[in-house]
């Protein structure tokens, strides 16, 4: 199985992310890389995320996965 | 899948009883029993779904903590394997994933995808409650036999009184608390594994092997290394810094 990771991850990424996999767990990493980003605490990280989400009429879920996968980072907004 | 070797499962439960004496991490203690689970009945994959204040599983922990089979998981708290022993109080044993796509429409061919062919999930029972499933995942179908199916219906056992042992050393909480008490400190360790991402230029999963090799090495608890790596801006030798 493990050799196969890789593979694996592609299969499931092609069956397609829908809301049953917006997992609490991406955003709660997306949180904590938030967090680093900006130099903020948790709580303003998720409030930041929250308004960036807002902001660029997105779902909470799909914008974490974005931070998560580094495809977005919130660092540019905070200069 | 064979019948338990006695000796490795008195082993085991020594082991346990071991970890339960002393003050333990919840987190690291319940992968213990996931891993366990996972090499008694020879499975490819374990983990352990806990329910919330709402009614609702989320997942706990896990033999291997893979971002694709923490969504596995995850999805559960929707429908699966865990969902259905969660509602009903009963195991779901010997499940063929290739012919469970009516029955799980979301969950079977994630699961197939992922490499896996058969399914069992077990209550984590509290009383007249059940408060979690323990899931395990084979990459064939081979049959659990009866005496495997109570030896693993008794990890799960263990596991709920790890839960209460843990949080019952914290104060009087009532079961809601603890189990929400149990999940917050799984959030923590997701939240020091995107932290630890962001510093290390990493990804998560290699964030959370970082996370426990430092934890290891310094004989420190995982949650405890999790919320300092959240709420202390000071950074960690070897963790957050190099």
């Amino acid at each position: 199985l493990a050799a196969d990771a890789p593979a694996n991850a592609l299969a499931l990424a092609t069956i397609g992310v829908e809301h049953t996999l917006e997992s609490r767990f991406g955003l709660y990493q997306a949180q904590g890389m938030v967090s680093i980003q900006l130099g903020v605490p948790l709580t303003e990280a998720m409030a930041r995320l929250r308004a960036h989400t807002y902001a660029h009429d997105r779902t909470l879920g799909a914008e974490a996965r974005d931070i998560v996968t580094r495809t977005l980072s919130l660092q540019a907004d905070n200069r | 899948m064979s019948t338990l070797a006695a000796e490795r499962v008195a082993e085991m439960f020594v082991e346990f009883a071991d970890t339960l004496v002393v003050e333990f991490d919840l987190v690291e203690f319940l992968q213990m029993v996931t891993t366990r689970a996972s090499e008694l009945v020879g499975s490819a994959a374990a983990g352990l779904l806990l329910a919330d204040p709402q009614g609702q599983l989320q997942f706990m922990a896990a033999s291997d903590e893979r971002t694709e089979l923490l969504e596995l998981f995850q999805v559960q708290s929707h429908e699966g394997p865990c969902q259905d022993c969660f509602r009903r109080a009963a195991p779901v044993v010997n499940a063929d994933l290739r012919d469970a796509a009516d029955r799980w429409p979301q969950f079977a061919p994630r699961a197939v995808a992922a490499g896996f062919r058969s399914v069992h999930a077990f209550p984590m029972r509290l009383r007249q409650d059940v408060i979690g499933a323990l899931n395990l995942f084979g990459t064939d179908v081979g049959r659990m036999e009866t005496g495997d199916v109570r030896t693993v219906q008794a990890l799960a056992d263990v596991a709920t009184i790890g839960l209460l042992q843990e949080r019952t050393v914290r104060k009087g909480e009532v079961l809601t608390e603890q189990l929400q008490g149990a999940l917050n400190s799984r959030i923590i360790v997701e939240q020091a594994k995107g932290a630890i991402a962001q510093m290390r230029s990493c990804n998560v999963d290699e964030a959370f092997t970082l996370l426990r090799g430092y934890c290891r090495d310094h004989n420190l608890r995982l949650s405890d290394v999790a919320r300092a790596v959240v709420t202390d801006p000071r950074p960690i030798p070897g963790l957050t810094a190099a």
